[in-house]
């Protein structure tokens, strides 16, 4: 007998859930990247885009079409002036790139939908898990979730660390149960107004493994890097810059933090730890190590899983703006310091924070964060309690 | 630069074109598109508020 269907995207930070949900759902995934990774852990999943037909794909292509043509007929008509101090979004400039960009984009969700509802025609859906509900994919699951009435679960991938706005996209809350990573999460939803009975403090999942005694101690991880005895190890997570999420000078800020901490490195004589952020270009690995040279920096660079080695070799970890990478280290105990950059910032209790000219002084200062990582994160066995409450808010239809 | 030079979104609230992306997008995304009870208006409102706020901070950064 067919088990019941679990839809979900396919997102890394759930991957600990699909063994254990794969015992009494038969998970189907949106990116058929994340089924193939499933397949070969011997998983047997259902990967949405391989049941799509040749005539689902032109209705999808004939659906979008239609409702492009009203944008290319709004701006072709000048009614389309979103906002004449940006001349991209004059009638004219929106021409020039949204019509395309909105019919990729419709055309994909459009036929990725035709595929769910013939799953849907074809097996019991039992419920959708998200890991991030804004984007086209999780809106896509979570709307058509909400349409056939099943249970729309959502254990967010990252705390927000941006003031809770009804502007910001994250609060706009379409599941119908929240699986959240700590108090200050739980608190952050509530005050975009999520219903509080529906919100359920689980932990992070994908954060289990830290504090497993498993992982190498300190000593353990400098030798790995062949950090030279007796010396400190400023450890730095780089980040990657997002139009949306990266203000005032955009990439030019994520610069200035590493131009930073280098300069923190030289005046301390300090070995550096570098973590490579999985969604910076693999050139960037380089781009670092050379930088380094130059500036005459001793240290490694790190990229990949294991950011544990990385982290363990740390005395002190430096971040540029609130990157999880600096609530991994307050979790191993590390002391954690903020290069503040326009946009996000950890809360008052978390990490003390810097535009940069202080760096130096603030890592003397900097000291293990556990009462602020307690908040952020419930701490280990995430994994057994999302399995626990996917499963009974599923198996309530 | 000086820190008080800064636009500082977390300071100051939203950037100042998300409130005016998120209008937009709705505005642009109502009654676009319905298909058999699966509202992909949501979706669509998505799509458009994420390109603009890329526009807008492209505009802003140069």
């Amino acid at each position: 007998m067919d088990k019941p269907v679990l839809l979900t995207i396919g997102g890394h930070t759930l991957r600990e859930l699909w063994e254990p949900l794969s015992k009494d759902f038969d998970l189907a995934f949106l990116q058929t990247g994340a089924a193939e990774m499933a397949e070969s852990m011997g998983l047997q999943v259902i990967a949405l885009e391989k049941l799509l037909t040749e005539p689902m794909v032109s209705e999808a292509k004939l659906g979008s079409l239609v409702a492009t043509s009203d944008i290319v007929g709004a701006c072709k008509a000048g009614t389309a002036q979103l906002d004449p101090s940006v001349p991209s979004l004059t009638s004219e400039g929106l021409l020039g790139w949204l019509p395309v960009l909105f019919n990729d984009h419709v055309t994909s969700a459009l036929a990725r939908l035709h595929a769910i509802e013939a799953l849907a025609s074809a097996r019991k859906i039992s419920g959708v898990l998200l890991h991030e509900e804004q984007t086209t994919e999780g809106r896509l699951l979570s709307e058509f979730g909400r349409s056939i009435g099943v249970p729309v679960l959502h254990i967010p991938h990252a705390n927000h660390y941006i003031r809770v706005s009804p502007w910001d996209i994250h609060c706009q809350v379409g599941a119908d149960y929240l699986g959240v990573a700590g108090e200050y999460m739980r608190d952050w939803y509530i005050e975009c107004g999520a219903d509080p009975g529906r919100i359920t403090i689980l932990g992070t999942p994908q954060y289990d493994y830290l504090y497993d005694n498993a992982i190498p101690d300190r000593a353990a991880a400098k030798r790995a890097f062949h950090v030279p005895e007796g010396k400190e190890v400023i450890g730095y997570g780089t980040s990657w810059h997002q139009m949306t999420a990266a203000w005032g000078d955009g990439p030019a800020e994520l610069g200035r933090c590493w131009a930073e901490v280098l300069s923190a490195c030289q005046v301390r004589d300090a070995f550096l730890m570098v973590h490579v952020h999985y969604g910076e270009h693999p050139s960037r690995q380089q781009h670092y190590a050379d930088q380094m040279k130059d500036a005459g920096v001793k240290g490694a660079v790190h990229k990949g899983d294991g950011l544990f080695w990385a982290l363990q070799a740390s005395d002190v970890v430096v971040v540029p703006s609130a990157s999880n990478y600096g609530l991994e280290a307050a979790i191993l105990g590390k002391p954690v310091v903020e290069l503040w950059t326009p946009g996000a910032r950890f809360p008052d209790d978390g990490p003390e924070g810097t535009w940069g000219g202080d760096l130096p002084a603030l890592i003397d200062r900097a000291k293990p964060l556990p009462d602020w990582a307690a908040r952020m994160n419930a701490g280990p066995g995430a994994k057994d309690r999302a399995v626990e409450w996917v499963r009974r808010l599923c198996q309530l239809q | 630069m000086e820190e008080t030079q800064r636009h500082d979104p977390f300071e100051e609230g939203a950037a100042p074109w998300t409130e005016k992306a998120t209008r937009i997008a709705r505005e642009w995304a109502a009654g676009r598109l319905e298909r058999r009870g699966v509202s992909i208006v949501r979706v669509i409102e998505y799509v458009m508020l994420d390109a603009i706020n890329r526009r807008y901070a492209e505009a802003q950064n140069g």
